[in-house]
């Protein structure tokens, strides 16, 4: 296994008495896709920064590519980043913007012009060359920032939520886009962003912040079945989410019970004591057969694709979400109807207080 | 040393210096006033306050600093309200023309001085109105009232004209939501705007030199005259008093702009 | 009082405006234009309409040499005041506590509020034989006999530079924090020292607020004067002071001729770095 491109150990930064990143260590692998997912304030941009050198850690070590960064200036750091609002150099042509850097490295005027025309073709902008920035609209600029960091062939690219200013269709485009070039150049991308869709779709591995802390670092599917905080339960997908009573019930089993409900769900160490318990929408089952509870239809919301159903358990103060894909051929539940509940005993995700 | 070190120790020494430069003729002119000579000399020899005595018994500059504080205030409170009624039509009602007009008014500006001056004195003398106070106040206010114009029509254009309209809405008449809606608004505006004229009429010189006569002057004209005829620090002293005053209007300004919070955007637009 | 013809309000509101402006500044220049017409001999103004003023000044080698006079002072001041003012209000963007960044705008501000004759003479003690920069130069060696510093051309650009110091530093100073801070992170992040994100970024995308400020201190330079009365010794005759002599001695059609030159000077130089700027703005 290669040695991995970026290695944060226990970086702490501090604004005043505001602490944006609290003792964070992960590892970014070589030539992945990796995120830093989690809402607005939890420190996953002040963490990309450090990686560029534009802030620098109170106490941890930051190494790229091996190499210890401690008071490594932005401009001596195999790094480049695709900044939110781009930062294109609104005086300067498309052309003159992507050259910046290469021109900053001293390139040879020949090299320069060859490899510009190559990164403008890698994003498919090779007729906006002479355009200025203000010219472009926002997927184009967010294409030239891109291509102005990639032609350094930097070690590790940063991109710092690049796709949040653009509209949703076009932020779709982009995402599959930006997989598309990552696997093309192989360079390893660190990649901000809060919206865990985006993060879901693009990544090989995720790491979930909040409030400064690292919550959970793992592959999209793992992060999303066996989330191992409550909040990377909440965060990630859809999920209800309750406190509860666990007790154990034999060998890699705990009885969960709320108020009205009681259930069995697999567990790896049996649990004991007050905790919360997530169920995510679509691991509920609206069955006719065997079933943990009884609800009613409270609501019937259609997403086009998928139904949810706010369901109010019977003898329960409990209201649960269930999610069911729409085929077309299914007649939905009508409000007031009594529908049967159930759900895998793998489908609880348990943790436990304290 | 590092190349980021040596950078902000030649800018540090630069500003130091800048500020010396900016400090320095007004701080001469403090100390020059307590010097014991009449000839200028650094060091002074010697400590005295003869200059400060000398300055109270000539009327002559009271005289002058009375007439120009009273007009500056005449002035301004004229430019004021012209300007603040120009500044709302060019503004809220966007006439035809509005661009030229505006730029009319705020041409006194752009204007040397001394061409206004002469200009007016050639006028005055012509329809016989010279050296009367009404030309003299209404010299001042032209040349001010740029100064209200361009801090009042920027701060109209960033007012959130729909409060006007929930004020008509809500019953209120165009003068009655003006004085409670708008002008509460635009009152920072309008203070900034008052200082920065005030100030401009107090050091009007070349503009208004040739509407007075001796005995009725303002205070820098008589400053000046005087300095055409003799050096001695009676002048230092009185301009002392001057910078005192200046030093506490500038206090006045910084404990507004700390309460308000404001940016020294202001200060860039009053020019 | 129902919805009343549109027009009627603007009108009232700008009618004191504009009957000032009239009075005080249109009438009056109209009849400085006719005096630049009368003749002036022996003393006597009469309104004897001739062209000859407007002919001497273009012919005049003496009055080219005033114009050029006043030129070469506006220019040379814009140039001092620019070489100060634009590290200077570097210096001030880059101080990060906000009480000193405001501190230092206020001193920068502050001698605005000082009369500019008290300025003047402030300047007139300063760079005498006797005053302390002489003082300074002769204490460090530099200098035996005292320098002249005062009521000479050096003077006069010491003194305006200072006078107009505020109106650069306060256009560029405003352009700079304007400046998208993510740009010169780019800058750095791309690889460029800080030289090359100084020459290739701050510096053209803070141009705008250099010409704004020159314009402000160009125009203001051409129509000084008190300064230069003060400081030049007589020495320095810029097209003001001549104005203002004429005017003295009655030559009224010198004074308005003059007067006249001096005002389309002043119209040529906004407009010429209007273009400037619009220049400066685009690229």
């Amino acid at each position: 296994m290669s040695e991995p491109d970026v290695e944060l150990a226990g970086v702490t930064k501090a604004f005043g008495s505001f602490v944006a990143v609290r003792d964070v260590s992960f590892s970014v692998p070589k030539g992945s896709f990796f995120s830093l997912l989690g809402p607005s304030g939890c420190g996953k941009s002040t963490t990309l920064r450090m990686i560029a050198g534009l802030e620098h850690p109170d106490s941890g070590s930051l190494r790229i590519a091996g190499t210890n960064m401690a008071g490594v200036a932005p401009y001596r750091r195999p790094t480049n980043m695709v900044f939110q609002r781009w930062a294109l150099f609104p005086h300067m042509t498309v052309a003159e913007n992507v050259a910046f850097g290469l021109e900053a490295e001293r390139t040879p005027r020949a090299e320069i012009s060859t490899r510009v025309a190559e990164a403008l073709a890698l994003v498919g902008l090779a007729t906006m060359a002479g355009r200025k920035p203000g010219q472009l609209s926002g997927g184009q600029m967010q294409r030239v920032a891109l291509a102005r960091a990639l032609v350094k062939r930097p070690q590790v690219l940063l991109l710092d939520e690049p796709l949040g200013a653009l509209d949703l269709k076009l932020r779709l485009q982009m995402q599959l886009e930006l997989k598309r070039i990552q696997r093309e150049v192989g360079t390893t991308f660190v990649y901000v962003t809060h919206d865990q869709a985006e993060a879901l779709t693009m990544s090989e591995a995720i790491a979930v912040m909040n409030d400064g802390r690292l919550e959970q670092v793992g592959s999209p599917q793992e992060i999303y079945d066996r989330p191992t905080t409550r909040f990377v339960a909440g965060f990630i997908g859809n999920a209800n989410i309750f406190a509860a009573d666990f007790v154990p019930d034999g060998e890699g089993a705990t009885m969960v019970t709320l108020d009205g409900l009681s259930f069995r769900a697999r567990t790896d160490t049996p649990l004991s004591g007050r905790g919360h318990v997530a169920l995510r929408y679509e691991r509920l089952r609206l069955a006719t057969g065997t079933t943990l509870a009884r609800a009613v239809v409270r609501d019937a919301i259609f997403t086009g694709s998928a139904v949810h159903y706010v369901l109010g358990v019977e003898n329960s103060a409990v209201e649960l979400t269930a999610e069911t894909p729409y085929d077309g051929t299914v007649p939905l539940h009508q409000r007031g109807e009594t529908v049967g509940l159930s759900w895998d005993e793998a489908a609880p995700r348990l943790f436990a207080d304290g | 040393m590092s190349n980021w070190a040596i950078r902000h120790i030649l800018l540090a020494i630069f500003t130091f210096g800048a500020i010396i430069y900016i400090v320095a003729p007004l701080a001469i002119v403090v100390l020059n006033s307590f010097s014991s000579v009449a000839y200028s000399v650094f060091p002074p020899p010697g400590f005295s306050l003869r200059w400060y005595a000398n300055l109270f018994e000539q009327s002559a500059f009271g005289v002058a600093a009375l007439r120009s504080v009273l007009l500056a205030t005449l002035a301004t409170a004229l430019a004021l309200v012209i300007g603040t009624m120009a500044s709302y039509a060019l503004v809220r009602h966007r006439p035809r023309g509005g661009e030229l007009i505006k730029g009319l008014l705020m041409s006194p500006i752009v204007l040397p001085k001394i061409v206004l001056g002469v200009a007016l004195f050639m006028f005055f003398v012509r329809i016989g109105l010279i050296n009367t106070q009404i030309s003299l106040l209404l010299a001042h206010t032209l040349v001010i009232l740029p100064y209200v114009i361009a801090m009042l029509t920027a701060a109209l254009m960033n007012f959130d004209w729909s409060l006007v309209e929930a004020a008509s809405d809500l019953g209120a008449r165009p003068l009655r939501s003006f004085r409670k809606v708008v002008l509460p608004q635009i009152s920072t505006s309008m203070t900034i705007a008052a200082i920065f004229a005030w100030i401009t009429s107090f050091d009007q010189v070349e503009s208004t030199i040739f509407l007075v006569r001796a005995g009725t002057t303002t205070l820098p004209i008589e400053m000046f005259l005087y300095l055409q005829k003799w050096q001695d620090p009676t002048i230092a002293a009185l301009s002392t008093l001057l910078i005192l005053f200046a030093i506490l209007l500038l206090l006045g300004l910084d404990a507004m702009m700390r309460r308000k919070r404001l940016t020294l955007e202001i200060l860039n637009r009053g020019q | 009082m129902a919805e009343r013809r549109r027009w009627g309000v603007p009108l009232l509101l700008l009618a004191p405006g504009l009957a000032l402006l009239i009075a005080m500044f249109i009438a009056p220049l109209m009849a400085f234009m006719e005096y630049s017409f009368y003749r002036f001999r022996r003393g006597r103004l009469t309104a004897d309409y001739n062209l000859d003023t407007y002919r001497r000044f273009l012919t005049d080698e003496y009055y080219h040499v005033i114009i050029l006079d006043t030129l070469k002072v506006a220019t040379l001041v814009t140039l001092i005041a620019l070489a100060i003012g634009y590290p200077l209000a570097y210096a001030m963007w880059k101080i990060n506590r906000p009480g000193l960044q405001r501190w230092l705008g206020l001193l920068i501000f502050s001698p605005i509020l000082v009369s500019v004759v008290v300025r003047s003479y402030g300047w007139t003690v300063l760079l005498s034989d006797q005053g302390p920069v002489n003082w300074a130069l002769r204490g460090l060696g530099l200098t035996d006999e005292p320098v002249t510093l005062v009521f000479n051309l050096t003077g006069v650009l010491i003194a305006l530079a200072h006078v107009f110091l505020p109106f650069v530093v306060f256009p560029i100073f405003s352009s700079m924090t304007r400046l998208d801070p993510s740009l010169r992170e780019a800058a750095s992040d791309l690889g460029a020292g800080w030289w090359m994100t100084f020459r290739r970024v701050t510096l053209p995308l803070t141009l705008p607020g250099v010409v704004a400020g020159a314009q402000i201190c160009f125009v203001l330079s051409l129509g000084a004067f008190v300064t230069p009365a003060m400081l030049g010794g007589g020495r320095v005759l810029v097209l003001p002071l001549q104005v203002y002599s004429a005017t003295s001695e009655i030559n009224w059609p010198v004074a308005a001729v003059g007067g006249l030159v001096l005002l389309i000077a002043a119209l040529l130089a906004v407009l010429g770095f209007n273009r400037l700027l619009r220049y400066s703005e685009v690229r």
